[in-house]
């Protein structure tokens, strides 16, 4: 997701036409949260389709009920359920940070790359910190790199452990995230010269 | 239709445009002269608001700020490249600003694009892709056109179709603000000229009335010419030196031969010659660039 909203946001420079966008427009903020919501919505379609095929394969593979308790003594249903919440709660954060880092850095390769970083390294720096200076836990666990853990602690509370933050305080943090990227994005779209 | 008055552009703090103050009519085809880095880009940025002003910019006495475009709606552009989504075939790109579809198909019509107008524009020549430029510009009969290097890439017969569709839009009312480097063709269409550099409008004039206040230069040839030299930088009389053969504003004649007489110096030839319009851009902008210095 990354790498489609800042290609997506891009391309309109590229192309040049963010001129017509812009001069047609008196309002600069429709133009970046029209872009921000298609780019969330694709995000939402990509994970009911996922969603859909899982539901495939489960009825014709794993013939159990959806109200079978497994992991964590929770039903399937309710971890498909927890899956889905933090996946579209993260790709709030993550394509927000792309529009932001787009702006900020003008060069498709380098958002891709920060995003790749983020999704194979981010967590694993994150726990690596948080062990290193276990006397700023309080401050270290609100980290950007901490966020990704929404993911996966929504069906398997024993993350909280890991990621130092309950299930309303890393929702809570994702969104304020997305909030502050979206503050600084926007900014930064605004000042861009076209 | 269109006012500029008194607009100043800045980019971060650095002024590109200064004092600019022209007006537009319905109907006008106006030539946006000067050299690179000139403003001319700039300046049209400006009147879409694009870009950080002061000063005053009204179309249809609507103000036009960084922040207030609702005046623009009757505005088609195509500056420095075509605006195209490569993905989408070039009736798609129409299409997306396309009010009309009878316009829209006319339009493709006459800049010859039906053969390839259901193609993916990510495949078309720079030729093709400027002519769907033009046409997204010339969508829903604009009150307004601002087109920089529209020629670009365009063929003979494409440059022909694109200076008769400018002609008809304008016949109807449709005023335009062009930018050229090639002078001759932006010649053939233009009805007034701008003339800018660093920044200032140096000429905004009629183009009759800019060719006969400045199409004339005199032929100077005299019995010594490093006298000659001596006298004209004396009395900051501008002058351009060919080979013993000076150039001289028809405006300075009477004072020349005064001053050449007096000083013993004669005529061997005092004659008027035509200048082409790139000479005369080019003799402003060194007289502009020069102020009252001279050109050997």
């Amino acid at each position: 997701m990354i790498a489609i909203g800042s290609i997506f946001l891009d391309m309109e420079y590229q192309n040049r036409t963010i001129l017509i966008l812009l001069y047609k427009n008196t309002k600069r903020w429709q133009i970046y949260w029209a872009k921000l919501t298609v780019v969330w919505l694709y995000s939402f379609v990509l994970t009911l389709i996922a969603t859909l095929f899982t539901v495939i394969l489960k009825s014709l593979l794993v013939k159990t009920p959806w109200t079978a308790l497994i992991s964590n003594h929770q039903t399937q249903l309710f971890l498909l359920t927890g899956n889905i919440i933090g996946i579209l709660i993260y790709s709030l954060f993550i394509i927000t940070l792309s529009f932001m880092l787009i702006m900020l850095l003008k060069i498709n390769a380098a958002v891709i790359g920060v995003g790749l970083a983020l999704g194979f390294l981010g967590a694993g720096v994150s726990v690596a910190l948080m062990r290193a200076f276990t006397s700023l836990i309080p401050i270290l666990r609100w980290n950007p790199l901490n966020m990704i853990f929404v993911t996966q602690q929504l069906t398997n509370p024993s993350y909280a452990t890991v990621s130092h933050l309950n299930s309303l305080e890393i929702i809570g943090g994702n969104l304020i995230y997305a909030i502050i990227f979206v503050i600084l994005g926007y900014h930064l779209f605004k000042k861009r010269r076209i | 239709m269109l006012v500029v008055q008194n607009v100043n552009t800045y980019i971060g703090q650095k002024r590109i445009i200064t004092d600019a103050s022209f007006k537009i009519n319905p109907g006008n085809i106006i030539g946006l002269i000067g050299p690179n880095g000139a403003g001319k880009t700039t300046l049209m940025k400006t009147i879409l608001g694009l870009t950080k002003f002061n000063g005053q910019i009204l179309l249809n006495q609507t103000t036009v700020t960084e922040n207030q475009h609702a005046a623009l709606d009757k505005v088609g552009t195509l500056i420095e490249h075509p605006a195209i989504y490569p993905f989408l075939t070039g009736q798609q790109n129409l299409e997306l600003y396309a009010h009309d579809p009878d316009d829209c198909q006319s339009l493709i019509s006459k800049l010859n694009m039906n053969t390839y107008i259901h193609d993916k524009a990510k495949g078309y020549s720079l030729g093709m892709k400027q002519k769907l430029g033009i046409a997204i510009a010339l969508l829903n009969k604009p009150q307004l056109v601002i087109l920089d290097e529209p020629m670009n890439g365009l063929d003979v017969e494409a440059t022909i179709i694109v200076r008769r569709l400018i002609h008809q839009y304008a016949a109807k009312g449709t005023a335009f603000l062009i930018s050229s480097h090639i002078l001759s063709e932006l010649q053939k269409v233009m009805n007034q000229v701008i003339l800018i550099n660093h920044g200032h409008i140096i000429i905004n004039q009629p183009i009759a009335e800019f060719e006969q206040l400045h199409h004339q230069v005199y032929k100077l040839h005299t019995n010594n010419s490093q006298l000659t030299v001596d006298l004209l930088k004396n009395h900051h009389i501008h002058y351009t030196l060919d080979g013993g053969i000076f150039q001289v504003n028809p405006k300075n004649i009477f004072e020349i031969q005064d001053i050449l007489s007096s000083q013993h110096v004669y005529l061997k030839e005092l004659t008027p010659i035509s200048s082409s319009f790139e000479q005369i851009v080019v003799q402003l902008l060194n007289q502009q660039r020069g102020g009252d210095h001279y050109d050997d």
